[in-house]
């Protein structure tokens, strides 16, 4: 190589072996709706979205909610006190980890959240959070 | 300053002397060739015998010291065996000289490349363009219309290295219909923008969802925005989140958050400038905990371009730390990972930034270690290597959220929103000016007017001047807007929307394209569905103020 030239640029693509398809299960609601009232928990409990980390590159999410005991922390509130009111969510926000209210993303949904605050995708399928 | 000049391949300024054996195989030729005429037969005197006294005799002729390395040569001085190395020197300390060992040659190669072919060198990491010692006086070695006496014109490049992008140029919001992006998609959010000059298209990664959450890339064509494949970056069943894209030539890099591994890593990869993978995804992190938020740079070696990416990471629990990793120019990991920030920060939402001499980093840090409840913002910055830190500043003590951080001039710029009780963005985009060792030079001041709310900021540096692109809440919908601020952050002008969205448009997030348009990927609600989409939209150049040589 002359000496003189910048280094040679490759670019030729890669081959990746990829994933088969896989469609995901739909979320399991059975124990509880975080979005409906009631809920389906019992009194004191309060219905929180979860999601299930796959095990390797062609594995999915699964996703789905469970009945626990409600925190008390609400909007902007950190989680690491006693955790999330109902209808929160404990998000990593960029601004340390806090509680936001959940809403509903898609077609057709009320914004629920405070003004000026949105309803932003986070990484439980068909939920938002109120950031 | 000059620019050093390429130097010729070089003979070695001392070569090992003839040998004995050299000097009898000459003698023994002549023998053959005397031998095989017909002339008469010649005598020959053959050198005295060596005096050879001791029993330790290392050598009796220089052959006998012979390694084959004509770098590190050695004689046969009174039986023993000397080293005479080859001292490669040219005198230019912008030169890298070495011996080649199979010929005793010295070689002296520039430390600098001259990347876009322009006849200017880049200047050494560290040094400014043109500063002694710099090796290098092009200020943008990946762009041959940028060069020191080059010609100022409307196109997002300081042409004339004077620190000023498109002198004296006007910037106006395009009136076209926004593009989306995630259209396929039931729902996107947008992660990260470049142009690349020599492909002539935008590069964009976003986040679309299509059965799992996945970080896509797409070509952006100017200026009437045809988009080109959109192809998933990591190849996995599960969600990926898309971060940044950087490269302006014919490779882009990016990195994004993976879930592949049961945890949430750092990924990285690199594109050509269809969007076609250049290898298998690295994996950059592999530890306890979330990793999260990468920002990446691509930064100009010597003699290349490499990568800088940091990350807030969860691996030593206590509220994290920020994490760095250096990428050489090919994609791969030199060294490991480094913490970047002390313990006790509760460190989120890192952002690097090249700066002329330092590489920044800003990040949103917790105050409980100052016995303050709430969050601030914090600073440090390093050379290019990560090395030789500043002590964390910490500055914007009043709720910080969204901030950025951009080169201008010599000095960083830093623009957020503030965030009031119940998690609501309060009225203005606030912003400050600080030294690349952290030193406030301009004190947080508002830089929009107030509205009911503000927040998401880009800005962009036009080394005179600075752009800033927010999002600002007005008759019930967020939409973009841009303004012009001089180096000390006052306006120039008046607020100009960029979007004019019947719902939410925000989130901008800029990039230079060519003949100085600047594109503008955000996110928004699409008024006919009502779902999340990443759209995209310009704002122009006007040149006719007139642009001349410097």
């Amino acid at each position: 190589m002359d000496p003189f030239e910048p280094p040679p640029v490759d670019d030729t693509p890669f081959e990746e072996p990829g994933c088969p398809p896989i469609t995901a299960p739909p979320p399991d609601l059975n124990a509880c709706n975080p979005l409906a009232t009631p809920s389906g928990c019992a009194e004191g409990e309060a219905c929180f979205p979860f999601v299930s980390y796959p095990s390797g590159p062609c594995e999915v999410e699964l996703f789905g909610s469970v009945c626990r005991l409600a925190g008390s922390g609400t909007q902007g509130q950190s989680c690491a006190n006693d955790g999330c009111a109902a209808d929160h969510v404990c998000v990593s926000t960029g601004r340390g980890t806090q509680c936001t209210r959940l809403c509903r993303l898609g077609e057709g949904t009320q914004n629920v959240c405070d003004p000026g605050l949105l309803c932003l995708p986070i990484d439980i399928e068909g939920y938002g959070g109120c950031l | 300053m000059t620019v050093p000049q390429p130097s010729a391949r070089r003979r070695v300024r001392q070569r090992p002397a003839r040998s004995r054996a050299v000097w009898l195989g000459a003698l023994a030729a002549a023998a053959s060739v005397a031998c095989g005429s017909r002339a008469d037969p010649q005598i020959v005197r053959l050198p005295p015998t060596l005096q050879v006294t001791g029993g330790d005799v290392e050598c009796l002729v220089d052959e006998d010291c012979d390694t084959g390395d004509l770098c590190t040569p050695r004689r046969c001085e009174q039986t023993r065996c000397v080293d005479f190395p080859v001292f490669c020197e040219d005198g230019d300390p912008c030169t890298e000289d070495t011996c080649e060992s199979e010929t005793g040659a010295c070689v002296s190669e520039p430390l600098t490349i001259d990347g876009d072919g322009d006849g200017f060198r880049r200047p050494l990491p560290g040094f400014l363009p043109a500063e002694d010692g710099a090796c290098g006086d092009d200020c943008n070695d990946t762009n041959v219309q940028a060069a020191p006496g080059g010609l100022e014109r409307c196109d997002g490049v300081d042409n004339d290295c004077d620190g000023v992008v498109d002198n004296g140029a006007l910037f106006s919001p395009s009136q076209a219909e926004p593009i989306v992006l995630s259209g396929a998609a039931d729902q996107g959010t947008a992660g990260g923008l470049t142009f690349s000059e020599s492909a002539f298209t935008y590069g964009a990664v976003f986040t679309q969802r299509i059965g799992a959450s996945q970080t896509t890339f797409t070509s952006i064509e100017p200026p009437q925005g045809r988009l080109g494949e959109a192809i998933q970056v990591a190849e996995v069943n599960n969600d990926t989140f898309a971060g940044p894209i950087v490269g302006r030539g014919r490779v882009f890099a990016t990195a994004w958050e993976d879930r592949r591994d049961e945890d949430y890593e750092i990924y990285f990869n690199r594109l050509n400038t269809s969007g076609e993978k250049l290898g298998p995804d690295l994996r950059i992190t592999n530890a306890e905990g979330f990793s999260l938020r990468p920002t990446l740079l691509e930064i100009q070696s010597g003699r290349g371009d490499e990568y800088r990416l940091a990350w807030e990471d969860e691996r030593e629990g206590g509220g994290g730390r920020i994490y760095g990793q250096i990428l050489d120019a090919n994609g791969k990991a030199v060294g490991g990972n480094q913490a970047l920030t002390p313990p006790g920060f509760d460190p989120s939402a890192p952002q690097l930034v090249p700066g002329q001499t330092r590489l920044g980093l800003l990040f949103n840090r917790g105050l409980q270690s100052t016995g303050t409840a709430g969050r601030g913002l914090a600073f440090r910055s390093f050379d290019y290597d990560f090395e030789n830190p500043t002590d964390v500043v910490t500055f914007a003590q009043r709720s910080p959220a969204e901030a950025s951080i951009v080169a201008n001039g010599g000095n960083f710029v830093l623009a957020w929103h503030i965030v009031e009780d119940g998690a609501q963005p309060s009225t203005q985009i606030w912003g400050s000016v600080i030294s690349e060792t952290g030193e406030e030079l301009i004190s947080e001041k508002p830089l929009t007017e107030a509205a009911e709310f503000a927040r998401y900021n880009s800005l962009v540096p036009l080394g005179d001047r600075l752009l800033l692109l927010w999002s600002e809440y007005r008759d019930g919908r967020y939409n973009i807007y841009t303004r012009e601020l001089t180096p000390d952050l006052e306006p120039l002008g008046e607020a100009r929307a960029v979007t004019t969205s019947e719902r939410d448009a925000y989130g901008p997030l800029a990039a230079f394209g060519p003949q100085g348009e600047i594109g503008v990927m955000y996110t928004g609600v699409q008024p006919t569905s009502g779902r999340l989409h990443v759209f995209f939209t310009s704002i122009s150049c006007q040149s006719d103020t007139g642009l001349g040589r410097r």
